[in-house]
């Protein structure tokens, strides 16, 4: 966690996250991760450990999954940032919620948003992923209460029948 | 601190001349940010994944060149790589986890010079070539000489590794690359090894081997190499050069492993991969 | 057989919602725009004394609002669940790496990063206690004013010796355990605030917000009900929150500069000041007889807090207390220390230092039904500790026991059945083997503690009940799992309660988040606040049969009122009480127990001899739960359980070298991800009904895991014949010892 509140050396950025703009100043050292949770309020994103060993703090940028800890945040502008408050205007992610949900996906779920992003990912991608893609697709994100099976169960489930 | 986003190498060039070694480069940034202090005697940071330049993988005659801004996903995505460059590949495939290969590049895996960096034995055992830009000019210089230490490179403060000149495998080729890590994702590597030869008629000719996260920098191999040359794989010499290699490394013991057994995986992976082969 | 509406089946969390939305704030994402962001100052070394503490640099840094110290602690600048001995800031000495020295309140993260920088601590270092076996020596220095040993066990049942004697073999091993760490994915974080109330608010990641609220009026030194203490929803705890972690800084910061404050650790930081499992050295002693029948054990542990108590002592209690697992011994000597080192500090975690007895125990299980020459679950079986039968320092087992039938299922389970076609190997170098364990876990906190649950439900004006527990919700699912009990209850739809958890100030006192206690205790008292608001309602309208859909009351069959047009007429609010049963007798603080859960865990692996990697194929895990409220949850905990089983057993090990910690780092300390466990996990409930609990269940938190690791450790075994005594299994060890036998064999470097 780092919130600059220093007006001198920031740069002024605009991100576009949800289909959203923000006009925002930061340093130029600022993660998004940071930029996200501190400066924006966007917590759906969480800090897991900041050096992107954990994924907790996925998000997709221009269809990609990458752990916003891992970007400055002025490389991000000019792109589509989606983060896991964007699920209102998104069909998949939904499904994956309601997959999640029924599954049993989640226990204290602070992995879950990450988990849901990088589901959202690979289903993008890849319409029907074996077993084995769900789990490497989802392999960057740690998950300490479930077990991973429930999860893995979850995003077989979407688009079947 | 400033921050550039440069949008040709002209301008890159530049920067990092007026800025030398206060300047941090940032691409995928998943090594700098890991740094504690990375940015602290930096003036400006210097963003170059906005250079169209450095994200190509070109075919040129018997060689792929990649650019520096390339990740390691754009490496598994490309049919260059995937059919002619395949202990790359296999490197790329097993590097960090989807969201550090969606972001990292393989010219920030070279430069950071890290002993466990994934890319560097498979580029090892392809004779590649880093082409080092300055504003002075270029510069070729194979990549077995490219690193001193662990983090230590000769790379200039004014310069950068803007391309990766990469020989590509043969259809007699037969190579691969094995990872033996702390985990199967979000992983580092305890040893790893790469091998490229052609294999003409059963003998085996243009042998190739590199070690990574056994010595202070990725370990080009000079007696397994010489040993094999010319020799068909039977078991017999299969013990026998993978035997050289257990003497040619030179491990530490650190936090993910033990020298002792980073000396004996290594010989059992050349064992088991090798056999395949035989 | 009554058909239930919700007990028992897979019923969604109540909370999923919220949580695969993003929503739901977790402690570390509470924000006010005026709050003071906290930053710790830790000690880098394990054992120093101070010599002195200059903070005035760092108070005249621009942005700085207060650097706190001891001196401004107002109260007992201590504090510890069990023993208060763990100071909030050193002020003398520090006595493990990542002590607490002072904390730095800022307008910026930034700015207090900063100013950590700027405070000057003047040391002595000093030679820390590495070890716990150095702690013991009489020349050891003294670490806390009563010495090293925090607790001390010793119980005999029978003469062992004699037992030994007479025994046809006898076998003796050591083993060693290791430091793991929680690994939650949130760290510690919280916020603290004053309400409207004028109370002062500690909103953090905690598992039991009545006993923060204890432990931060001592602090203060102001009375309890000045304080609430916020502690759902929780980003992961397994007991590594049960204890203080920051709670105590944000509460000091915010009581005295009145301002909102915030503090999140980093991952470093969290693995660094936070506490782990504890290691513990067994050295374990048993007899048997050529039919198979155990004949005495003599059970030696050496268990190592690091600097401080916290709950070590209670945790050494059930690794003394588990030492016998689920067998009878005739003959028993029990006994070890528990002491202090400089070796981090450890804390509770998911299994109370029961895993540890059990690793040794039934790798001991193997070896002897190997040598005597039987089937490695008929001898265990033929061991079961049966009711009137006594355990390892003379305790009764008075309720249900689900050993047999667990025994029973993993008999007629898939591994069991097909261990020789499943073990065969595709290729030479790849060696599959199948393991068992059986565990149990002392459910609740044992007799001489205070261990009850209050609940209450109350109607509101939006038409729905609403449940009240003070259990903290860290994603066990006890949310879910109350819910249903009351609505099954009040034969209502889900939909028609709401709750709150787990928030001092609005919720009765229903005991800590631990002790795999809460289905059991705290549903139980749920369970008992229902039963009587369906009365009061009944009464109200003088019937007899209620039944409440989508907020409509029907009564034997007749629509009434809505349950808002009721909560208009009479305000309805009931209570529900429920005292865990404990034994007559007390052995020490909180032994024994008479309540246990039961587990059994059956492993396939393949290693790779090679290289020495494993991997687990597959995993069937066997629990007792008595009477199962959610089968999804079950699930959940049970794969949770074994996963993090399967991390203890191979991959996870915190290192403290000579007092310092190696690995602070996801990177460094591996936990399993999706690529690393088996995605062929079976469940089995075992068909056990609970008498002392009015809807016949037991609580499996933490049985879920405690017999994963010695059921890896024997598969590893069953594939490769060899035996290691220490956790965790890594590849290292397996490919050295393989290559070390096959050097003596062959004189040669290359196994097989």
């Amino acid at each position: 966690m780092s919130t600059v509140k220093t007006d001198k050396n920031t740069i002024n950025i605009s991100l576009k996250i949800n289909g959203k703009e923000y006009n925002i100043n930061v340093a130029p050292t600022e993660t998004l991760l940071n930029t996200l949770r501190d400066r924006l309020h966007l917590t759906g994103t969480k800090y897991g450990c900041g050096e992107g060993e954990c994924g907790a703090c996925s998000i997709i940028i221009d269809g990609e999954l990458v752990n916003s800890c891992m970007i400055l945040s002025p490389q991000a502008e000019g792109k589509e940032i989606l983060t896991i408050e964007g699920y209102e205007n998104d069909e998949l992610i939904r499904k994956i919620q309601d997959a999640f949900i029924a599954k049993g996906a989640v226990q204290c779920g602070y992995c879950t948003p990450g988990m849901i992003m990088a589901a959202r990912a690979l289903l993008s991608k890849n319409h029907d992923p074996s077993i084995d893609e769900i789990r490497e697709a989802i392999s960057g994100n740690l998950c300490r209460c479930t077990g991973y099976v429930k999860i893995v169960e979850a995003i077989s489930s979407i688009n079947k029948a | 601190m400033e921050y550039y986003s440069p949008k040709s190498i002209k301008e890159l060039l530049e920067l990092i001349d007026k800025y030398k070694v206060e300047a941090a480069i940032a691409a995928g940034c998943t090594d700098i940010l890991v740094k504690q202090d990375f940015f602290k005697d930096k003036k400006a940071i210097i963003d170059i994944t906005s250079i169209k330049e450095l994200k190509n993988i070109e075919s040129i005659g018997d060689k792929t060149r990649i650019g520096a801004g390339i990740t390691f996903s754009n490496l598994i995505q490309s049919k260059i790589i995937q059919q002619q460059h395949q202990a790359l590949y296999q490197a790329a495939k097993v590097y960090g986890s989807l969201q550090i290969r969606n972001r990292g590049t393989i010219a920030g895996n070279i430069v950071n010079a890290s002993p466990a960096a994934d890319s560097v034995p498979p580029l090892m055992v392809s004779n590649t070539k880093l082409i080092l830009l300055s504003k002075s000019g270029e510069e070729y210089i194979c990549i077995r000489d490219f690193f001193t230490g662990p983090g230590k490179t000769i790379l200039k403060p004014e310069q950068i590794v803007a391309y990766i000149e990469i020989e590509k495998d043969n259809t007699d080729t037969i190579s691969f690359y094995r990872k033996i890590g702390t985990r199967k994702a979000l992983s580092i590597a305890k040893a790893s090894v790469a091998f490229k030869a052609r294999k003409n008629n059963g003998r085996l000719t243009d042998v190739h081997f590199a070690y990574g996260s056994v010595g202070p920098t990725v370990i080009y191999s000079k007696s397994a190499r010489e040993y094999l040359e010319g020799k068909a794989l039977d078991n017999k010499i299969i013990e026998e050069v993978s035997l050289k290699a257990f003497d040619e490394v030179a491990p530490i013991n650190d936090i993910r492993s033990t020298a002792e057994y980073r000396k004996l995986v290594v010989k059992n992976v050349l064992i088991e991969e090798l056999k395949l082969f035989a | 057989m009554v058909e239930y509406r919700y007990l028992g089946k897979h019923i969604p969390r109540v909370d999923a919602k919220e949580k695969v939305t993003g929503k739901l704030l977790y402690p570390s994402d509470v924000h006010f725009d005026n709050q003071i962001y906290i930053r710790v100052l830790r000690t880098r070394y394990p054992y120093a004394r101070i010599l002195s503490i200059d903070t005035s640099k760092a108070e005249n840094l621009p942005g700085v609002i207060k650097v706190l110290t001891h001196k401004d602690v107002p109260g007992l600048n201590a504090f510890g669940i069990a023993t208060q001995d763990q100071p909030v800031f050193c002020s003398d000495y520090v006595r493990y790496h990542g002590d607490a020295i002072a904390a730095v309140g800022a307008e910026s993260d930034e700015i207090a990063r900063q100013a950590l920088l700027l405070i000057d601590i003047e040391y002595e270092i000093l030679e820390p206690i590495a070890d716990p076996e150095d702690a013991l020596k009489p020349s050891a220095p003294k670490l806390h004013k009563n010495g090293n040993i925090l607790n001390e066990k010793k119980f005999t049942k029978g003469n062992v010796d004699k037992a030994f004697d007479e025994s046809d073999l006898v076998f003796e091993h050591t083993y060693q355990t290791q430091r793991q760490a929680h690994c939650y994915l949130e760290t510690e974080a919280g916020v603290a605030y004053f309400d409207e109330e004028g109370r002062l608010v500690v909103h953090a990641g905690g598992q039991y917000p009545h006993r923060d609220v204890t432990q931060i009026s001592r602090i203060l030194n102001i009375p309890k009900e000045k304080i609430r203490a916020i502690n759902s929803p929780v980003g992961g705890g397994f007991g590594g929150k049960d204890e203080l972690t920051v709670q105590q800084y944000l509460a000091l910061m915010t009581y005295i500069t009145k301002r909102p404050s915030k503090i999140i650790l980093d991952r470093e930081e969290s693995f660094l000041s936070g506490g782990k499992r504890h290691p513990v050295k067994i050295t374990l002693k048993t007899g048997v007889n050529n039919d198979g029948k155990l004949t005495g054990i003599r059970f030696y542990a050496l268990s190592d807090t690091g600097g401080y108590a916290s709950l070590g002592g209670p945790v050494f209690n059930l690794t003394v207390e588990h030492s016998v697992g689920v067998y009878f011994f005739p003959d028993a000597d029990i006994s070890g220390h528990c002491v202090y080192t400089n070796s981090g500090f450890q804390v509770a975690f998911r299994g109370f230092g029961v895993p540890q007895s059990l690793f040794a125990l039934e790798l001991q299980m193997d070896e002897m039904a190997d040598s005597i020459g039987i089937d490695r679950l008929e001898f265990r079986k033929i061991n079961l500790l049966k009711k009137g039968q006594k355990g390892a320092i003379d305790n009764e087992f008075p309720l249900s026991i689900g050993s047999l039938p667990i025994v029973e299922e993993i008999y007629k389970g898939e591994i069991y059945k097909n261990r020789k076609t499943l073990t065969k190997s595709t290729k030479p170098h790849l060696k599959r083997g199948v393991g068992f364990a059986l565990g149990l876990q002392g459910a609740g906190l044992g007799v001489g503690l205070p261990d009850f649950a209050h609940t209450k439900i109350k109607l509101i004006e939006e038409g729905k009940f609403k449940l009240l527990m003070g259990t903290s919700e860290m994603g066990q699912g006890n949310a879910t799992c109350f819910t249903q009990i009351a609505a099954e209850e009040l034969n209502c739809d889900l939909s028609d309660t709401t709750y709150i958890l787990g928030d001092s100030g609005l919720v009765p006192d229903s005991g800590s988040a631990t002790a795999s206690r809460t289905i059991y205790a705290v549903g139980a008292s749920i369970y008992f606040a229902a039963k009587r608001m369906k009365e009061a309602i009944l009464k109200h309208y003088n019937g007899t049969k209620l039944e409440i859909k989508s907020g409509t009351i029907y009564i034997d069959g007749q629509v009434k009122h809505t349950l808002s047009e009721l909560y208009k007429e009479k305000a309805f609010e009931t209570t529900g009480e429920f005292i865990v049963p404990t034994a007559k007798e007390c052995l020490g603080d909180g032994l024994p127990h008479i309540l246990y859960g039961y587990s059994g865990h059956v492993i396939l692996l393949e290693v790779n001899t090679l290289t020495g990697e494993i991997e687990v194929l597959k995993a069937e895990c066997y629990i007792d739960a008595g009477r199962v409220i959610n089968m999804q949850g079950l699930q959940g905990q049970s794969e949770g359980g074994l996963v993090m089983g399967i991390g203890y057993a191979l991959t996870e090990n915190s290192i403290v070298k000579n007092g310092y910690y190696q690995n602070p780092r996801f990177a460094t300390y591996i936990i399993p991800t999706a690529l690393d466990v088996p995605i062929d996990i079976s469940t089995v409930a075992v068909d056990v009904y609970e008498e002392s609990n009015p809807l016949g269940s037991k609580g499996i938190g933490e049985v879920v895991f405690t017999s994963v690791a010695p059921a890896v450790a024997n598969a590893i075994y069953d594939a490769v014949g060899e035996r290691f005594y220490s956790l965790p299994i890594t590849p290292e060890d397996i490919l050295l010892r393989l290559n070390s036998k096959s050097k003596n064999r062959e004189n040669t470097l290359c196994p097989q």
